[in-house]
């Protein structure tokens, strides 16, 4: 039984390939819908199950057939990575459930078996970054995971998804070749591919290759960077996720940018370790990086007139919260990195999916069209205004949670005048949240011409949304056991 | 589970069941809410045996971040009765109130939310719930406050969220220092570090009270009072006023006795902004004419009184048990008349749809059974010997002598007086309020709308004016348990409790006289006109220095100014350097490798320069692409140019431009370079 539940992360990277090339053989969307949904549904329990076997009996090594560990692929389970690992298959089963009453509105039917063959494939390459122990492992799944994304960015054929993947794939590109690099310069000091193995190395030979160990560092710095939306380098992020369709915007931005960050945390302290990290000055700038994400993110998502492209930069003023976790350097901080990183996951995911729904049922774009559109849609609206809260750091909400413990963070870490920043970075958000919802539900004069439940789906179509709405509230409730779960598992 | 839980959770329930109930049935609904907040009501009563001696405490770990911590002694305890009352009561009164009005199943949902937080705000001991509960109750009150969604509703609504937005900010700001300096969140365990603190302690208590003091309406604080309160469905405003504001002093006495510790310096300063608060609300109370206002107004000056007592029990420390029971008092009776005032306002506007005491003069003449319950109201509030109000001004004037007697200052014996001349307010413009609507004689309403009056919104006046009288005949019934809780908590027990003596019933009538004076020889004279018609109260205050226009307005403008030169300065200078930046980029992309390659191969064979050729063949074919691209860039930044500001339109320009394919690579060459000069240069 124990061996069976120890083989749950690579059978669910291997079904997941083995489906998404059984796919495009079927005829029939509605094959096509049913298998991925039953598919998926299973990788989520399994993964569900695997989960509750961790947090019973703690994380273990997992030898990939049967190669013991220098020489063969070697996957690290433990808290965080089960739990980041169950957190993307019950977002992606999510968004592809709610795919299945939308996705044809926004591409071409003969695409739909060409987006699920995708989409598995990015999901089980993401899986794979965060399961890997072997870093040359990590870097071809990156490589994939580029790929894919790619390709359902491309899915909805216009002129602008080709040229926000074109950016999208340059500039990745850039990031993996750095990344390449850093890998080189790492097996060049320690000649081993493996994490553990090459932790051990470095700390054995650090004597006289501390520049080299430096600019290692920093090449994966900036190359994950890249991939996860870093801020000067989150260029290629507003284009792609706000021409996508809605699935895969909330795919992108829920799960694509957030396994790099995995993996940047995984090797920051798995390969490098806390004693060579705590010499160098690397992750204050990522934390320098961070606090100017937090506050120019919310500053361009205030100038946005579109929808999607404003939540596409709050994504990015989002992600400076993760670097600004990952940059205090902390057990805590990295704690709440990891927790932010479920905490976006679920509400941009919502937000996504209910501003998709905005947009197919009315056929607008920009803000101002949807003034008064809490008298059509008032449930979907409702999910928006739950999800914008916890944006902006409500209590309750897991939004709250991260900020508040991020606060407390900073201060252990003796970096008082960091709070500045993340009070002022809540009140920008609530700058450019707040408007939509007060004006979508109240103003008499926004409201002329609507009427009142005219637009909206049906509620077994918005049963995903809603489900995805209270799992967000409940990670925040409970943010006490999700806090606690990770904490056994961090790499500190 | 607790009943604490138990408590905290229904209404939060009851809002959700009750929306769902009301999408099917309004009848069920009303009669759903009547029935749970009765349920609720019964549920705070059954609490009462336990905390009767003792406090008692519940945790619930591991939710809400930081986990939920309830605590309740009687001054919660009280604060709890108070609000299960008031929400039954509003509850039963709105069925009847909001017949006319829209939206009615979202007013239900938020009223009923809004109850869950204000439960939560007086059970919590942990201080970051605390904030969670205050701040969402601001926010659910925010639906109520806006509830007609017209302009002015919304203007009031903005002010209102606004300055609750900002001084939860605040608030959060003095909690993280809190936290800071004491490392824990729990009320009680902050308590015993905050005062051994330097000086760093004020600061904290002072940010911290600054968003309770914005609920309590503190001058120069209280600028969204008159219009929230005007501005909300009568039942909102009743709450607003009876308990919302309650929350506020409830924070400021938990930050002076639980965290503090008795602090004398800021219990002065909240003596005295009570007596600023006391004229202020009581004078321009004087000056208004809607009936609303003026009882706004006087939660505003009321609120004053209060703050005095709160600020005695500072100043008074250990001797202060006599002030704090009167002040918990005061809370406690202040909810009862100002909930009962509002009510019949209420029944009034239901009637008219209208408030200005010009319009309406003379409605309530023959109306026995409203009148009845007005009077009792205002009574109340006049603190005439009888009326609840006495035993609770009674008792505070008590503590001034006290606290004259203890030190023998001069400063007490003036605000005595003060105390005195703020009674006398009192009474004046309640005098105006009530002879206006219920003495005077107007034919238009003779004996009219009797029947619109109907029991179910009469019921609720009626159990709070017997409350009112009960207090006031058998005052020692509820001092008993306030007294035994200030003994509890530490204080000195308190010997003689004596509300009905010769000098305190002298006292009251010279406040009643005072009044009496006021009313004829300056509101009579002064604020009314007469013309062949009958006669019209003005309002000479409308022209006065306000300080929401006058002070907050200007201030945040010119801060605004200030902040966009100084940020269009920066952004123009970034842009600038941008695009010395880009037209470098691009004259070094754009240097001609093809006629450099020229140069050099002149000495080459001719199958070489004619491969050449071509290539410089294709080089012209790009430069023939080129002004394509340039008019596609050209097409794509029309669109940004519906940009209304100057400034909006640099950026959005500058930002496209920089995020183009091209540049993005230089962008990406720029960050790297700059994170290898920040690790080495910062790192050695």
């Amino acid at each position: 039984m124990q061996n069976l539940i120890k083989l749950i992360p690579l059978a669910s990277i291997m079904i997941l390939m083995l489906f998404a090339f059984v796919i495009p053989l079927l005829k029939k969307k509605k094959h096509v819908y049913k298998l991925t949904l039953v598919i998926m549904s299973l990788v989520t329990v399994i993964n569900l199950i695997h989960v509750v076997y961790i947090a019973l009996n703690g994380g273990y090594l997992f030898d990939v057939g049967h190669f013991p560990a220098p020489f063969g692929i070697v996957l690290r389970i433990g808290e965080v990575e089960s739990g980041i690992g169950l957190l993307f298959c019950f977002i992606n089963l999510m968004v592809l459930w709610y795919s299945y009453f939308s996705l044809e509105k926004e591409i071409k039917s003969n695409r739909i078996g060409f987006f699920h063959t995708l989409d598995f494939l990015l999901l089980a390459s993401l899986l794979g970054i965060v399961f890997t122990y072997d870093i040359f492992n990590g870097f071809v799944f990156l490589e994939v995971s580029t790929l894919a994304a790619c390709g359902i960015i491309v899915v909805k054929d216009k002129k602008a998804n080709i040229k926000a993947a074109i950016k999208y794939l340059i500039l990745s590109s850039l990031g993996s070749g750095l990344v390449l690099m850093g890998i080189a310069f790492v097996y060049s000091i320690s000649g081993h591919l493996s994490m553990s193995y090459i932790h051990e190395a470095l700390i054995q030979n650090a004597e006289g290759k501390h520049n080299l160990i430096l600019i290692s560092m920093i090449l994966f710095t900036v190359g994950l960077g890249i991939k996860g939306a870093m801020f000067p380098l989150h260029i290629w992020l507003p284009d792609a996720h706000s021409s996508a369709p809605s699935p895969s915007s909330a795919i992108l931005s829920a799960l694509v940018i957030k396994a790099p960050i995995i993996f940047l945390i995984k090797v920051y302290y798995l390969v490098y370790g806390t004693t060579i990290l705590s010499g160098t000055v690397v992750l204050d700038l990522v934390l320098f990086l961070g606090v100017l994400g937090m506050i120019f993110g919310s500053l361009f998502a205030r100038s946005q007139k579109e929808l999607k492209r404003m939540i596409a930069y709050s994504s990015v003023a989002q992600m400076g919260y993760i670097f600004f976790g990952i940059g205090l350097g902390n057990k805590l901080g990295l704690i709440m990195a990891i927790y932010h990183i479920i905490a976006h996951a679920v509400t941009k995911a919502c937000l996504f999916l209910s501003a998709g729904s905005f947009i197919e049922q009315t056929g607008y774009k920009t803000i101002d069209e949807f003034k008064g559109i809490g008298k059509e849609m008032p449930v979907t609206l409702g999910i928006f205004t739950i999800s914008s809260l916890s944006m902006i750091g409500i209590p309750i909400f897991p939004g709250f949670i991260s900020k508040w413990n991020l606060a407390m963070a900073s201060i252990e870490s003796g970096k008082i005048l960091l709070l500045f920043v993340l009070i002022a970075s809540s009140l920008l958000n609530a700058v450019y949240y707040f408007p939509i919802i007060i004006n979508g539900y109240f103003g008499e004069d926004n409201l002329v011409g609507k009427v009142f439940n005219s637009k909206i789906r049906p509620v077994r179509t918005l049963l995903p949304l809603i489900i995805l709405s209270v799992v967000m509230v409940l990670a925040g409730l409970f943010s006490g056991f999700i806090i606690e779960f990770i904490g056994r598992g961090i790499y500190i | 589970m607790n009943t604490l839980v138990y408590i905290l959770i229904l209404p939060l329930l009851g809002a959700f069941i009750g929306y769902y109930i009301g999408r099917k049935n309004e009848m069920k609904r009303d009669l759903f809410n009547v029935v749970f907040t009765a349920v609720e009501l019964l549920l705070v009563i059954t609490l009462f045996p336990a905390i009767k001696d003792q406090a008692i405490e519940y945790m619930v770990p591991n939710i809400m971040g930081t986990g939920l911590h309830l605590k309740v002694d009687m001054l919660r305890y009280a604060m709890l009765f108070i609000s299960a009352l008031a929400w039954f009561l509003t509850t039963m009164y709105s069925t009847q109130y909001l017949i006319k009005k829209k939206n009615r199943n979202r007013y239900y949902f938020f009223f009923m939310l809004t109850y869950a937080m204000t439960m939560g705000v007086f059970m919590s001991e942990n201080i970051i719930n605390l904030f969670t509960f205050f701040e969402g109750m601001s926010l659910t009150s925010y639906a109520l406050v806006i509830h007609d969604e017209d302009k002015y509703s919304h203007e009031a609504g903005k002010s209102y969220l606004a300055m609750a937005i900002a001084g939860g900010l605040v608030m959060l700001f003095g909690i993280f220092l809190a936290f800071d300096y004491t490392g824990t969140l729990d009320i009680g365990d902050m308590g015993k570090i905050m005062p051994t603190l330097g000086d760093i302690r004020y600061v904290i208590a002072l940010l911290v009270m600054f968003g309770f003091m914005i609920k309590a309406s503190v001058f120069p604080l209280h600028t969204w009072l008159p219009k929230a309160y005007t501005a909300a469905p009568t039942p909102s405003s009743a709450l607003l006023s009876g308990i919302l504001l309650k929350t506020g002093l409830f924070g400021i006495i938990i930050v002076l006795v639980e965290l503090m510790n008795f602090d004398i310096a800021i219990a002065l300063l909240l003596y005295c902004l009570g007596i600023i608060n006391i004229f202020l609300g009581g004078i321009l109370a004087i000056m208004q004419r809607n009936v609303k206002r003026i009882i706004a107004y006087s939660s505003m000056s009321q609120t004053g009184f209060m703050l005095m007592g709160i600020g005695l029990v500072g100043i008074l420390g250990k001797e202060g048990g006599l002030a704090l029971s009167a002040t918990i008092l005061y809370m406690i009776n202040h909810a009862f008349f100002k909930i009962l005032l509002f009510m019949g306002t209420g029944i009034i506007y239901m009637i008219l749809g209208e408030l200005s005491i010009n319009k309406i003069s003379g409605f309530g003449r023959k109306k026995y059974k409203l009148g009845i319950f007005f009077l009792i109201g205002v009574l109340g509030l006049c603190a005439f010997p009888g009326f609840n109000g006495f035993v609770s001004k009674t008792l505070l004037h008590e503590a001034i002598l006290e606290a004259h007697h203890s030190t023998h200052h001069i400063f007490f014996t003036v605000t005595e007086y003060l105390f005195i001349l703020g009674g006398g307010l009192t009474v004046a413009y309640m005098l105006k309020l009530f002879v206006a609507i219920f003495v005077e004689n107007n034919p238009e309403f003779y004996g009219q709308y009797n029947e619109q009056v109907h029991k179910r919104a009469l019921v609720p006046m009626g159990i709070l004016a017997a409350l009112i009288l009960c207090i006031g005949l058998f005052p020692n019934a509820i001092l008993e348990p306030l007294i035994n809780y200030a003994e509890y908590i530490g204080f000195e027990p308190i010997l003689h409790v004596k509300v009905y003596s010769s000098e305190s019933i002298l006292y009251s009538m010279i406040s009643l006289l005072i009044g009496i004076l006021i009313y004829q020889l300056i509101i009579r004279r002064k604020l009314y006109v007469k013309h062949e018609t009958g006669g019209a109260y003005f309002n000479p205050s409308l022209g006065w220095f306000n300080i929401e226009t006058d002070l907050f307005d200007p201030i945040l403008k010119i801060l605004y100014k200030l902040f966009s030169i100084v940020f269009s300065l920066i952004d123009n200078w970034l842009l600038f350097t941008a695009k010395l930046l880009a037209d470098g980029f691009k004259r070094i992309s754009d240097v001609d490798i093809v006629t450099s390659i020229n140069r050099e191969v002149k000495w080459v064979p001719k199958e070489a320069s004619l491969m050449i050729k071509g290539i410089n063949a294709k080089a012209e074919d790009l430069k023939n692409i080129d002004p394509k691209m340039k008019m596609e860039e050209a097409l794509e930044l029309e669109m940004f140019k519906e940009q209304s500001s100057k400034l909006k339109e640099l950026i959005v320009r500058g930002h496209f431009k920089m995020t183009s394919i091209s540049n993005s690579i230089f962008l990406f060459g720029i960050v790297v370079v700059f994170c290898f000069l920040f690790v080495y240069v910062i790192g050695n």
